[in-house]
Parts: structure tokens; C-alpha cells; sequence
């Protein structure tokens, strides 16, 4: 015999499964309704049985929905449902070995020979809702023959169904077609010919229906009747990618740390190479040991991520850095639990080209990065990374730059043309405050050098302004100013922040 | 020191300038400035709206256009004569013509030199030619480049230009195009490259630059603009920016001076018609006009022997003989053709048009005043509207015009979209980066309904979307939400509005590709046009033409009678008793819910009662609060008048309540001492947009006249309220009276030819008001027999069959078949008339075309029912028997035959048959689906819409049906109409706007409602103001609703 566990609304119940019993009871009784879908025009994909009764149905517009009032809207979390079917699978894992993920919401487990375990099929059907509701599914059960009359009763019947062999077309027969396997256009065609239920397929004339509908007709008539039998496509256990090591007690050194992680890395690696894997990015969380009447402050927990720049699958390379990092931190207590993992994905395949001009390998780039950042720290005040190479900025306004990583893409808009300067200016950074005495609009006197400096020639102004649709708005008026310095004649840029209303010399010119 | 700007671009150079041309012409003027060019990108698009506005501020608008060349840079080329103006217009056409759309249009250096007599060329800013040559090529290419222009336009018409923008490399390029001047001696001149009129539009500028881009500011970088100073600088300030080049300055106030050309010399010549040996135009025009006088007055009368020569005399006067005798061309064109023709619009007040056949109203007769169509003192062109029948026919006509005058000759004129404010919301949105999510929400708050809220700002839209105004960038987004309204957006063709011309109309302004195949558009809009003095001819498709045009076929097939339409009997008691009733589904202009509610208040009993009831119904009556009045006036409730007893003469016909656009003319002519000319020109200042200023003045001028006059204050305000009610959405008299008769001829054919107007109208659809499921019961109601699709019988079009007692039937055409293809049915009915078809499998073999699903479409809505003959087959049969057909069996099945020739499916059921109908079809022939739940319905005390119209007002009742109309008129407050309809008529429903927002969705997206109110029975109008409405099961049939908002 086989069962089929069906969670009714099951992107509704994946999105609660987060919650707490009873605030998901409550929001079991409240009208709910999953969206999903492009942006700009969402839509219900899913309800429960609330905001059915509200009026709501599948495919309404969030903007429909909104008419109503009082109807709670959820975005559908994929990784949230795929969570769930890992759980439905693993539930379903504890009454047979035997079990298939049928589809979102679905399994079917093979019950022969469970009954030492669990006795009839009866009480192994009113067992597993019980169970379920524990851990916050609500399902319901169906019991047949076959996978397939399984599965169809359990999407057509409420609650719980056992149908004894020999009696699948007679269960059956009340459901409607809808509950079959059956695409948009053979649907239309059953509509057409006012066939809706399983009884009424069941009966037409098998050479009819191959002639109209052909295989497929045939293969849902046989569904209809119960007839088909297959083998459950049983679900794989996956390979795990996270490890995690609870001290017995608290570790103070490195070296005990390192010990253990070399371990744990090398376990991570090998289930990465059985799986034809790599990663490139790993996640390292460190618990640490804090007194009870600290806990619940920062220091807790540590947590820290690497982005490789190519997938890899050399332990070596991943212990070296995550040692490096770990020797430049400091922890404020013992750690007590250790988890690390690794994000699998496919390995580069991609041979060396022969003619690229010699680089280092990115292997060892990110090794002298990570140095590199040890010592400079990652980020500057303003947030600005602190290891990458400088990328002009895309704007009118001088200076303007940002870092970026060296295996990030240049992502610079290259819309407008280069700027190819045929003078060098040497940019004093930050610019020097100063004052600026006029002669009409131009610059008479300029504070330089802790004196007033004349200004003995001046080409300017020179204006621009941008950003004005934001708080960084800047408008600013520039002057190339020649100034009688002691060390001779001084070529300057000097320019006013209309903002500030402020003075500043930029840079000198060679 | 003088100053001539002579490089701006405008608005018009969509999405490359940020200001209006008036706004520039504004600013010009405010700054001193005596004269200004506009050189809008690829054309000249702005320069009517720049023309008009600088004779406003008294400067002169130089006309020009940047050019782009295949080799590089875009010219910026001035216009010296009007020589060099028609060469512009030619090289812009000829490049516009073979370009694609969406792709700039480049011209060649040979092109550019074979047009370029009569223009002066400037090198342009940093994407002109000598910036672009400099860039490339260096020194040397920009010496090159000098001599290649001096040697097309001549030395004394180069001019190389200095921009001055604070920008560095800019000054460095100044600096080498002053050493390349000097050593070519050719004279630099100093422009500002403007486009916008102030700095602060320069926000609007880079917004376009991000549209035109498609990208958002915050990652245009450098495609925005540098800083704000492409505005229109005052002399003294080019005067300090150039002081080191005032010779640069002082050359713009020179060349200015050498620009003789301005749109006042436009050069447009209407076609002359060309008259046999003997004759002149003058002469042609008067023999045409007596003869068909005599046609049409019998006798000519004096008065109108009088009118007609004093139109005639005028006509000559104004030299306008050439275009009447070319839409009289147009009219013996369509004659020919048999193209129904009807002239609209004011020049039904002509008597000449009348006599010439081209309008059907007789002016003298119903008292029209002429001087509405033609006058001396306004020196503009008449205006002929022609109706035609919409489709087809009027593109016969179309192309006609093109084959006469020339592809280069005629053109339609262009419409020009503009930002408005969803469009607005959205392109803001993108461009200040706000995600899809806020978009959406954005334009769905923004308004659908045609009525609006007073309050119902932008601020109060957004505000209700959840933004926050406060927000700073939220606040950007509102100013340029506000600040892009009426900007232009691009440019599209006017619906039928054609301009002509002597000579080549490509001389006169560009032509255009349109998106139509053998279409062109000029570069300029109606208003535009007739601004400048181009004779435009409205071209309009009306769909009740086509309807008449196909009704008279039909009528001579299937009656054996000939109906002429220019001599229906008029004033047939049976066909205004069913006006009367409001009985007027499908007639044209009463129909709708407004006409049918106010159709038994005004009673018509003869055509002049048609001709007010055509114009009641419009805003400019009901927001003058006319309307009311007039109705009360008929039926006797209110006395009879009239603001002042001078006006007494005008007011009469109309009870003392002014409906016509004649009638303000006339009031202004009495009350104010206006001339003719000075009335029409009283009454285009109030309509028009642009001139507010100028209305101001003219309502002091005729407030002056009417105190003149001695007529009270409190008077005057209220013909001052008449008269500014009507300006711009009344109706002249004439037009209302062209309308009436195509109202008249309607009712008449519908009343006594019900199945051909019913076939013409379902065969002519979309058109009016009403979804051909609603024809086809209210013509049911009259006792038409309405028979199904059936591909044994039916044509593509809908069709009149014979029945045994030899009444005629209408039988649904192919048209109506969802999602069957013209080629297909054609295909079908090719067959078909080879031989019958004998089984489905007979007709999916010999018409292949037909596929899968148009079978099955064909067999669910019954179509197929009687391809077996006798043994009649049901809808579930054939969709049994089609599936079969359409899979081909194979070799070892072929040939057993009749193994399941009998279906195992059940027939359709009532309900079944109606939901394949309306999703087949869009209508059913069989019963109303209200009239399968009449029974339980009674039982509930719902009422039927007959029922209805007899309780007493006041009185509490129900009504059910299926929703046919919604409608929010601008006019009514918000109040929705909503029309139900049943298998005894119709019913209207009130739905108050605190009503429909607690029952928005029932209102909205219900098929089937109940709803209870109170009965308003008010001279046998009958609604029923809503108190409760709720959805109602009767039928999952996806029947039709026309939902106007």
C-alpha cells in the first residue's frame, strides 16, 4: 500500500512554518493570501481557506485584493516552501525509507511491510496528521493500492481516505478532473465535451478517447480508473554542507580552534568533491563562551563570510584563509561552538589561455587580499572599501571615485566619452579651505601658504553642478589661478562651493 | 550692445529642449531681446507656436532647424528667404521620408549643398559639425571643413559660433575655431546654445536626457548636463561672457538683420482647381452654385437668390472660389463612388456648400448665421468638415487626395502628445529610479474616470498611494510631475485633418512618414495649421455613415426598396413616438444613457427638436446649467425668459436658454455691438487654450459693448456665464442640425427597417454606445428573428435571410466567430459554395485553414449543428466529431468508418449553451439568461425592467439584470450611471459616489447585480437611486459591459 500526504494551501502553510504555534493558528483563521509575480502587477497564487471564504481567489492583482480590506498578503518565499518539502520529506522519512517527493506540497511513502512498527495502514493514517500538526503541517492522508490513486484521493478528499485494492475506480469516481495531471488544453477539450468528473472519463470508449486524445487521453483515462501502477521515485538524502563542532569546553587558543576546523574543512571538502562540487564562498559563526549576566550582547556570536573569486575545492586554500583571518581578530571570550560551511556550486571549467598576459593565480590574489585587509581593515568610515582599485565615478564632478573589488566587474558607464587630460594636476586631497579676496567675479587674492597670495592671472570661471535630485547636490565654480609664491610662479586650482559657500584650492598644477 | 540669440532649441526637439516656445518667446522678450531663432532638431515643429507667441511680445522669430549630416555633426541652418525656407522643408522631407521611424534622419553634404541657397550655416556647438571634424580629425579636418561649407553656402553665409558654458574643453575648441575663423576670415558669432528659457529648467533637460536614454539619473553620469547656463542670457551678460570677442556679440544683431524670412511669408498657396476654357474659377464656382440651387430650392427664392449672391460675392472677394470647388471635387469624387458624404461642422451655416450637395442642412431655412462659417474682418480660412463612412471608403477618399495632389502635396496634419499625468507620474518615476512596485501604484492612482474630484490633485493622488511629501526626493518628484505637464512627448497623426497645397506642400512645412503605410503628416497640428493660414479639410470617419451606406444595400436586396437618404419623409409621427420613448439603442447621438434620460422631457416632435436635442447633451449646455432650464421650458414647468428683451429674436427658437454657438455669436453681435467677425473671433479666444490674456481682453471689450448698451450688471454676468460655457464644448447650430439628420435617418431606418440596420450595425461594430449582445435583444424586443452562426448559412458579415412567412431574419456572420480568421471563413465560404459540406470531417478536410480551435469554437457555439442534414446534430456531437477530424488517424484506421458516429456526451445544458455563446460570440440569439431565473426572481419581488417603468416614484424596489453600461460623465459629480438590462428592456441605476466606494467591487467587476433603491419617476424618466446592490448568480456567461472611465 502506499500513502499520500498532501499539505492543503502549502505555499500558505510553507510561510508560516517560521511562526509560533499559536500565531500560526491565528493566522490560519484569518483570510491570507500569497502573492508572487512580477513586481509591478503581483499576484495571489495561493489562499487559505479564510480569504477563500472572504472572496479571495488565485490569480486576483494585490490591487484587487487590497479592495477588500482586512486580508493579511504574504509574498511567496521560495527558499521558505523548499524548506518545507525538505521537512514534509524528513516527516514522511519517519514512518517508511521508502519515500518520493511527488511535487510542492506531496509525498507518497511506500507503507510495506511498516506495520511491524506502526500496525495497519489505518492507524498509520490517523497517525500522521497527529505527528504533523506537531511540527506544523496540516495534512491530509490518503491510503491505496498505487501511488498514483493515492495521490489523486488525497488532493480530491478531505481528512483521511483508505481505499481497499479493487475499489480505485469506484473512490475515485466523484473527483473532478481537475485533480488529474492534466494540461490547460486537454482540460478545455474534457470541459468542452462536458466531461468533468473521473467517473464520466472513465467511462468513455478507450478507442474513442485514443483516437481524439491519444496517449495522453489514454494515460488520464487509466489514472481516472485507477489502473496504473509505477514505482515511487524515492528521494536522495542530500549531502551536507554545514558542519558544526561544540566544544566540551571552551576553547581559548587558536591552535586547539584550528585543529578542529582543518578537520571539519576537510570533511566539507570531501563531500564537495563526492558531489562534483566546488564553493566560492564560505560562512564561518563562532559561539562564544559569555558570562550568563552578559548574554544576550554583542560578542555572543562571530560570525564572518569569504567570496571566492572562483569555486574551489582546495581545503588548504580555505584553512589558510580563514587561519589568516582568525589570527588578526580578537575575541573578547572562549569559544564554545564552531560552525562552518560552504556554499556549493559548479566547479570552473575552463582551461588557461595561453596567449593572457601572466597574472596572478586568484587563489593566491585572495590570500595576499586577505593579508592585505588584515592589516588596513575592510572598510573606511564613509564604508568605502578599503582593498580594490580606485574606478573614476561617472559624474561632472571632479575627483569623484570609488573602490572596487579587484574581482568584481567594471561596472563604470562607458556611455560618455574619456576624459583625456593634457595637463597634470596634482590633487591635494582633502582640498585646502581658503579664503579668496575678488575683483569683481575674478580672484584677486588668494590665502595660500598661511599668506595672501596675488593672483596674477585667472582663467575661469569654470562651473558645474549636478545631483540636484538628492541631498548631494553640488554646484561649484573653478578658477585656474597663477600665484606668486615664494619658489617662483604657482599654477593653482582653486574653486568655491556654492553649497558652502566655501573657498578651497584643489590641486597644483606641474 | 545688441544681442540676437540665434541658436535655441525648444521643447519640440522631443526630448533635446526643455521649453515651451512660448516660454521662450516670453524670456526673449523680458530680457530686451528684439528677435530670437528657434532651431529645433530635424524640423521645424515648434516654429508656428514660437511665430505666434513672438508677434504676441512684438519680437521677430527667425526660423531655422539643426540638421544632421551622414557625414557627421548636427548643422544648425537659418533661415535667410523664403527661397532657403522651402529648401529647408524639401531636405528635412526628403531625408524624414526614407528614414525609418524611431531612427534620425540624416542628409548627405550633396543633398545639404543642392538645398542650401537661402541659408546661412552656422559650425555649430559640441555635436556640430566643426566640433565633431575638430574631435576626429584636428586642426586640419576643421580647415577642411571651413572651406567644404564656404564653398556650399557661400563665405558671407558661414558663421563659425562660440558657446561660452564655463566648461573648459568647450573654451579650448572656442579657441581653435577663432584661429580657423580667422585664418578662413569668417566671421565668429557668439550664441548661448539655449534649451531652456531659465536655468531652472535645466532639471527638466536632464530628465529628458534620461528618458531619451533610457536610463535613470542617478546612473547617467555624464550624459546630464554639465551645469545650468543653456538658458536665454540677456545682452549685457554675452556682452561681459564675450568681452574679449565683441565683434562675436555685435555679428548676431548684423545676421539677424539679414534674416528676412518669418512664417508671416509662409508662401502657402491653396490648389488651384483647373476650370474648362472660358471659365475662371470665380465664374465655375457661381455656374455650380445656381445649379444646384435649383436642385435643391425649388424655386430659389429670393431670399436665398439674395444669400447666395452675397456668399458668392464674398467668396470672390476673399479669393476663396478654388476651395470650395475642391471639396466640391471631393463630393462628386465620393458621388461617383458611391461614397455616402455629409459636410459638418460650420459650414452647413453656407448656402453655397448647400447648394454644392456638400452639407445637407438648408441654412436659410433653419435661419443659420453665416458669418459662423466665412467673414471678412477674421481673415482665415472657412473650415469644411466632411463626415464619411468609417474604414475602407474614407481611405478611398484619403488616397484619392494623395493620387491628385501628389504625395508632396497633400499630407495629414500631425497631433502632438503631450505629458499628461499618468504618463507624467511614470516616466518621473523611472527616471528618479522608484522600483516597479511604486510605479504601478503611482499610475493607478493617478485617475481613470472621465469625472474628476475638484480636489483630486496630484499632491492628493499621491498622498493617497502612500507617498510621503515631505520626503525630499518624493517632493522632486512631484515638481516634475507638475513641471513636464503639456510638454510635448511625440508627435502622431491627427485622426482626419488634411492639408493641401499648390505648389509642393514639402515647401511649406516637412512632411513626415506616419505609421500607416502611404500616409504622411506635416511637422505641425490643426491649430498650427490654420494659424498659419493652411486650408486643412477634415476627412472624418463616422461609423453611422458606413452603417446608413450598408442599411441602403441591404434595404434594396432584401426589401426591394430604395431609400435617399437627402429625401427621407420627414417628420413621421412613428419614428419621433419612438424618439420620444427613448426606444433608441443604435441611433446615432441619442443613444446613450444621457440622450435616452433627457429624450422624453424634450419631446421632439419635428426635426428643429432633434436639432436641440443633439446639442443639449454636450458640457458646454450642462455646465452652463442650461439644460435643465430648456427641459423645464418644453414641458411647460418654467416660464419662457430671456436675459434681456433685445435678444429676444435669438433666444426665441430655444426658449430664452442660448444652446447653439450661433446663438453666442449673435448675443455678442446684439448685446455688445459686435460685428460678425469680431463674434467669431469672441468665440475662438475663449476656446482656445493658449490666450488667456486675449479673452481677458475681449470680455472687457464686450462687457464695454454692453454697457453701451445699457443692459444691468447682473445681465451681463450672465450672458458673460452663456457665453463662456459654450466656447469650447458647445455646438453650432449647423453642425447640431448635420448630426440631426444623420440622428433623423437613423431612427427612420431602424424603425422601419429593423433587420437591415440591425445587420449594418452589427457588421459595422465597434461603434456607439452599445455592445452588439445589446443590439441584438433590443432588436429581438422589436420582433426580429435572430438565428445563430451556422457555417452551412452564414456569411463573414452578419446577413438577412427569408423565412417561410417570408419575414426576414438576421443570421449571425462568421465576424462574430472569436478568433477566426477573415482567410479562414473566406476559405470556408469558397468552399461551401462549390458544395455542401456533408459531415465535420468533410468540412475540416476541404477547409485545412480551419484550426482545431476554430472548430471547436464553431461546434461549442452550435455552428455546426446542421452539417449532417437532417440528422441534426447536437453542440457536443460536433466538438466529438472534430476532435476526430483534426487527429489524423493513420493508415490502419482510415478506412473503418462510422465505428462511433454516435457520440457518448450528453447535450449541452441551458446554462452550458449560454456560457459557450457569450465566449464564443460575445451575444446569444436564444433567450435573455435573465429570463431562464424570471421565475424565482418574481418570487423574490424583483422586478423586470418593464415592470420598473411603471412604479410611481418615491417608491421602494428591486431590480436584477445583467450590467450593460457603466458610466462617470465628467459632468455629474461622480455619480455613476449604470445600465442593467433584462428580457424586457433596460433599467437605469444611480449610484451615488458614497455608494460606490463601500460597494466598488460589486459595482465594478459584477456581471450579474440585484439592486434595491428608490424608484425616481420624473416625467416617464425612470431610475433607481441604489441602496443596496449584490452580486447575483444567474449565469458564469461572460457577458459584455461598455464601461466608460
Amino acid at each position: 500500500m502506499f500513502a499520500c500526504l498532501y499539505v492543503v494551501d502549502f505555499p500558505v502553510q510553507a510561510s508560516l512554518l517560521a511562526e509560533r504555534a499559536e500565531v500560526r493558528e491565528a493566522l490560519m483563521q484569518s483570510p491570507l493570501a500569497i502573492l508572487d509575480g512580477p513586481a509591478n502587477l503581483p499576484r495571489v497564487v495561493a489562499t487559505n481557506h479564510a480569504a477563500r471564504r472572504a472572496g479571495i481567489q488565485i490569480g486576483m492583482t494585490k490591487l484587487q485584493v487590497e479592495t477588500y480590506g482586512g486580508v493579511l498578503l504574504r509574498k511567496r518565499i521560495v527558499e521558505a516552501e523548499d524548506l518545507a518539502q525538505t521537512l514534509l520529506v524528513q516527516f514522511a522519512g519517519g514512518f517508511s525509507p521508502r519515500v518520493e517527493s511527488t511535487c510542492a506540497g506531496m509525498v507518497i511513502l511506500d507503507l510495506a511491510r511498516t506495520e511491524k512498527l506502526f500496525g495497519s495502514p489505518r492507524s498509520t493514517a490517523h497517525k500522521i496528521p497527529a505527528n504533523a500538526a506537531a511540527i506544523g503541517f496540516d495534512l491530509r492522508v490518503a491510503i491505496a493500492s498505487n501511488p498514483d490513486t493515492a495521490f489523486h484521493a488525497a488532493r480530491g478528499f478531505s481528512a483521511i481516505t483508505i481505499i481497499p485494492a479493487g475499489d480505485e475506480a469506484m473512490r475515485l469516481a466523484p473527483l473532478h478532473v481537475g485533480v488529474l495531471p492534466i494540461s490547460p488544453e486537454m482540460l478545455g477539450v474534457l470541459d468542452g465535451w462536458g466531461i468533468h468528473t473521473f467517473q464520466s472519463l472513465a467511462a468513455l470508449p478507450t478507442i474513442a478517447v485514443v483516437e481524439r486524445l491519444g496517449q495522453e487521453g489514454l494515460y488520464l483515462q487509466k489514472l481516472a480508473r485507477g489502473q496504473i501502477d509505477r514505482p515511487l521515485l524515492t528521494a536522495e538524502p542530500a549531502a551536507e554542507f554545514v558542519e558544526t563542532f561544540e566544544f566540551d569546553d571552551p576553547v581559548e587558543t587558536l591552535e586547539s580552534l584550528f585543529f578542529i576546523l582543518n578537520r571539519l574543512l576537510q570533511q566539507l571538502c570531501s563531500n564537495l568533491v563526492s558531489g562534483s562540487l566546488a564553493t566560492n564562498e564560505l560562512r564561518l559563526k563562532l559561539c562564544l563562551e559569555v558570562r550568563q549576566s552578559q548574554s544576550g550582547q554583542d560578542g555572543e556570536q562571530y560570525e564572518h563570510d569569504w567570496k571566492l573569486p572562483i569555486p574551489t575545492q582546495d581545503k588548504n586554500l580555505l584553512f589558510s584563509l580563514v587561519r589568516l583571518h582568525l589570527e588578526q581578530t580578537t575575541f573578547s571570550a572562549p569559544i564554545r561552538k564552531l560552525t562552518i560551511e560552504v556554499v556549493p556550486v559548479k566547479p570552473r571549467l575552463a582551461q588557461g589561455n595561453l596567449f593572457a598576459p601572466p597574472s596572478p593565480e586568484p587563489e593566491k590574489l585572495e590570500m595576499t587580499l586577505e593579508r592585505i585587509r588584515g592589516i588596513v581593515g575592510n572598510a573606511d568610515v564613509d564604508g568605502t572599501d578599503c582593498v580594490g582599485s580606485p574606478r573614476l565615478v561617472d559624474t561632472h564632478k571632479p575627483g569623484s571615485f570609488t573602490v572596487q573589488h579587484f574581482s568584481s566587474v567594471d561596472e563604470t558607464n562607458n556611455s560618455s566619452p574619456a576624459f583625456v587630460p593634457s595637463i597634470a594636476l596634482r590633487v591635494i586631497r582633502p582640498a585646502i579651505e581658503t579664503s579668496v579676496e575678488l575683483d569683481g567675479e575674478k580672484p584677486h587674492f588668494v590665502w595660500l601658504w598661511h599668506r595672501h597670495r596675488r593672483v596674477l592671472a585667472a582663467s575661469g570661471p569654470w562651473s558645474s553642478s549636478g545631483n540636484w535630485w538628492n541631498a548631494s547636490a553640488w554646484t561649484r565654480e573653478e578658477w585656474d589661478v597663477a600665484l606668486k609664491t615664494p619658489a617662483g610662479l604657482g599654477y593653482y586650482r582653486i574653486y568655491r562651493d556654492r553649497i558652502r559657500k566655501q573657498w578651497f584650492v584643489e590641486g597644483v598644477f606641474d | 550692445m545688441q544681442y540676437v540669440e540665434l541658436h535655441a532649441r525648444s521643447a519640440f526637439s522631443f526630448l533635446e529642449g526643455a521649453s515651451l516656445p512660448e516660454s521662450l518667446a516670453f524670456v526673449c522678450a523680458e530680457r530686451g531681446m528684439p528677435a530670437m531663432a528657434l532651431l529645433d532638431r530635424h524640423g521645424v515643429y515648434g516654429a508656428p507656436r514660437f511665430h505666434m507667441a513672438a508677434k504676441q511680445y512684438e519680437i521677430k522669430a527667425h526660423v531655422g532647424a539643426e540638421v544632421s549630416i551622414v557625414e557627421g555633426g548636427n548643422y544648425p541652418l537659418l533661415v535667410a528667404s523664403r527661397n532657403g525656407y522651402q529648401n529647408l522643408c524639401r531636405l528635412i522631407t526628403t531625408t524624414k521620408l526614407r528614414t525609418k521611424k524611431k531612427t534620425i534622419a540624416t542628409a548627405g553634404l550633396a543633398e545639404l549643398q543642392s538645398h542650401a541657397e537661402g541659408l546661412i550655416c552656422l559650425t555649430g556647438d559640441e555635436k556640430g559639425p566643426l566640433a565633431h571634424t575638430l574631435a576626429k580629425d584636428g586642426m586640419a579636418g576643421g580647415r577642411q571643413l571651413l572651406q567644404q561649407l564656404v564653398s556650399i553656402f557661400g563665405r558671407e553665409n558661414v558663421y563659425v559660433e562660440l558657446q561660452r558654458h564655463g566648461d573648459r574643453f568647450q573654451e579650448s575648441r572656442n579657441q581653435a575655431a577663432i584661429q580657423l575663423a580667422r585664418e578662413h576670415q569668417l566671421p565668429l558669432l557668439a550664441t548661448n546654445g539655449v534649451c531652456y528659457a531659465t536655468p531652472a529648467e535645466r532639471q527638466i533637460a536632464d530628465v529628458f536626457t534620461c528618458i531619451k536614454n533610457k536610463c535613470r539619473l542617478d546612473t547617467a553620469g555624464r550624459l546630464l548636463a554639465q551645469n545650468s547656463q543653456r538658458y536665454i542670457r540677456s545682452a549685457e551678460e554675452m556682452t561681459r561672457l564675450f568681452a574679449d570677442l565683441p565683434e562675436a556679440v555685435a555679428n548676431t544683431g548684423e545676421l539677424s538683420s539679414r534674416l528676412e524670412f518669418t512664417l508671416e511669408k509662409l508662401g502657402y498657396e491653396f490648389p488651384r482647381y483647373s476650370v474648362p476654357e472660358g471659365e475662371t474659377m470665380d465664374s465655375f464656382l457661381r455656374n455650380r452654385t445656381w445649379e444646384g440651387a435649383r436642385c435643391r430650392y425649388r424655386p430659389v427664392s429670393g431670399r436665398v437668390r439674395a444669400q447666395l449672391e452675397k456668399e458668392l460675392t464674398l467668396i470672390e472677394k476673399l479669393k476663396l472660389a478654388g476651395y470650395f470647388l475642391i471639396v466640391w471635387d471631393l463630393i462628386c469624387f465620393c458621388e461617383r463612388k458611391g461614397i455616402l458624404v455629409q459636410g459638418r461642422g460650420s459650414a452647413a451655416n453656407s448656402a453655397v456648400c448647400y447648394s454644392l450637395a456638400i452639407t445637407a442642412i438648408d441654412p436659410i431655412g433653419m435661419d443659420l448665421l453665416f458669418e459662423r462659417f466665412l467673414s471678412e474682418e477674421r481673415g482665415e480660412w472657412p473650415d469644411i468638415d466632411l463626415d464619411l463612412p468609417s474604414g475602407d471608403q474614407r481611405e478611398q477618399v484619403i488616397q484619392y487626395v494623395y493620387e491628385r495632389y501628389g504625395k508632396r502635396g497633400a499630407a495629414m496634419t500631425a497631433n502632438v502628445c503631450t505629458y499628461r499625468g499618468r504618463s507624467a507620474a511614470r516616466e518621473m518615476g523611472k527616471v528618479l529610479g522608484f522600483d516597479e512596485d511604486t510605479l504601478s501604484r503611482l499610475s493607478a492612482a493617478v485617475g481613470k474616470w472621465e469625472w474628476r474630484d475638484p480636489n483630486d490633485t496630484m499632491e492628493k493622488q499621491f498622498t493617497n498611494t502612500g507617498l510621503d511629501l515631505s520626503h525630499p526626493q518624493i517632493a522632486v518628484y512631484l515638481n516634475l510631475c507638475q513641471r513636464v505637464q503639456d510638454l510635448p512627448r511625440h508627435l502622431s497623426q491627427h485622426s482626419g485633418g488634411m492639408v493641401v497645397c499648390q505648389g509642393q506642400l514639402d515647401s511649406v512645412v516637412p512632411l513626415e512618414p506616419a505609421t500607416m503605410p502611404g500616409r504622411v503628416v506635416v511637422q505641425w497640428d490643426k491649430d498650427d495649421c490654420a494659424d498659419l493660414g493652411l486650408i486643412k479639410v477634415d476627412l472624418l470617419g463616422l461609423g453611422m455613415m458606413a452603417v446608413l451606406k450598408d442599411s441602403i444595400g441591404l434595404i434594396r436586396d432584401h426589401y426591394g426598396e430604395e431609400v435617399d437618404l437627402a429625401h427621407l419623409p420627414q417628420d413621421c409621427p412613428d419614428i419621433y413616438d419612438t424618439i420620444r420613448k427613448a426606444d433608441t439603442i443604435g441611433m446615432f447621438q441619442i443613444e446613450s444613457c444621457a440622450q435616452m434620460a433627457s429624450l422624453p422631457r424634450n419631446n421632439p416632435t419635428r426635426f428643429y427638436d432633434l436639432v436641440t436635442q443633439v446639442a443639449l447633451i454636450r458640457p458646454g449646455p450642462i455646465t452652463g446649467e442650461m439644460t435643465s432650464p430648456y427641459l423645464k421650458r418644453r414641458q411647460g414647468k418654467e416660464a419662457v425668459t430671456y436675459p434681456h428683451e433685445s435678444l429676444i429674436p435669438v433666444l426665441k427658437r430655444t426658449l430664452g436658454v442660448p444652446l447653439f454657438q450661433e446663438q453666442l455669436l449673435k448675443l455678442a453681435m446684439i448685446c455688445a455691438n459686435f460685428s460678425g467677425g469680431e463674434a467669431e473671433e469672441l468665440r475662438r479666444a475663449l476656446g482656445s487654450k493658449r490666450s488667456q490674456q486675449r479673452m481677458r481682453e475681449i470680455e472687457a471689450k464686450l462687457r464695454a459693448g454692453m454697457t453701451t448698451n445699457c443692459i444691468p450688471a447682473k445681465t451681463q454676468d450672465q450672458i458673460v456665464k452663456f457665453i463662456s460655457s459654450f466656447a469650447l464644448y458647445g455646438f453650432p447650430e449647423s453642425h447640431a442640425a448635420s448630426f440631426a439628420l444623420i440622428a433623423y435617418a437613423s431612427a427612420f431606418v431602424k424603425v422601419r427597417y429593423l433587420a437591415a440596420f440591425t445587420a449594418a450595425l452589427l457588421n459595422n461594430w465597434p461603434m456607439g454606445f452599445y455592445h452588439p449582445a445589446t443590439i441584438v435583444k433590443d432588436a429581438q424586443r422589436h420582433g426580429l428573428r435572430v438565428s445563430p452562426v451556422d457555417v452551412t448559412r452564414s456569411e463573414w458579415n452578419c446577413s438577412l435571410e427569408p423565412d417561410n412567412q417570408s419575414q426576414l431574419t438576421l443570421r449571425i456572420g462568421l465576424r462574430y466567430v472569436r478568433g477566426l480568421q477573415q482567410s479562414s471563413a473566406e476559405a470556408l465560404l469558397y468552399q461551401r459554395a462549390h458544395a455542401y459540406f456533408v459531415s465535420v470531417e468533410d468540412l475540416a478536410r476541404r477547409v485545412p485553414q480551419l484550426s482545431r480551435d476554430s472548430l471547436a469554437m464553431l461546434a461549442n457555439i452550435g455552428a455546426l449543428n446542421n452539417l449532417c442534414g437532417d440528422a441534426k446534430l447536437h453542440r457536443r456531437d460536433a466538438l466529438w466529431q472534430v476532435e476526430k477530424a483534426v487527429r489524423r488517424s493513420g493508415p490502419l484506421l482510415e478506412g473503418i468508418v462510422g465505428m462511433d458516429s454516435v457520440s457518448p456526451l450528453h447535450r449541452m445544458d441551458v446554462e452550458e449553451r449560454l456560457v459557450a455563446d457569450y465566449r464564443g460570440t460575445g451575444l446569444t440569439t436564444g433567450p435573455h439568461p435573465m429570463a431562464y431565473r424570471r421565475d424565482v426572481l418574481r418570487t423574490r419581488g424583483v422586478k423586470s425592467a418593464m415592470e420598473l417603468r411603471n412604479l410611481p416614484h418615491g417608491k421602494e424596489a428591486t431590480v436584477a439584470g445583467c450590467v450593460i453600461t457603466r458610466q462617470r460623465p465628467g459632468t455629474a459629480k461622480g455619480i455613476i450611471f449604470m445600465t442593467l438590462e433584462d428580457e424586457t428592456g433596460t433599467s437605469r441605476v444611480i449610484i451615488s459616489p458614497d455608494f460606490y466606494d463601500k460597494n466598488r467591487m460589486t459595482v465594478l467587476k459584477e456581471r450579474f447585480v440585484l439592486v434595491s433603491g428608490v424608484v425616481q419617476n420624473q416625467d416617464n424618466v425612470v431610475h433607481l437611486k441604489a441602496r443596496r446592490i449584490q452580486p447575483l448568480a444567474i449565469s458564469a456567461a461572460t457577458t459584455p459591459s461598455h464601461d466608460f472611465h
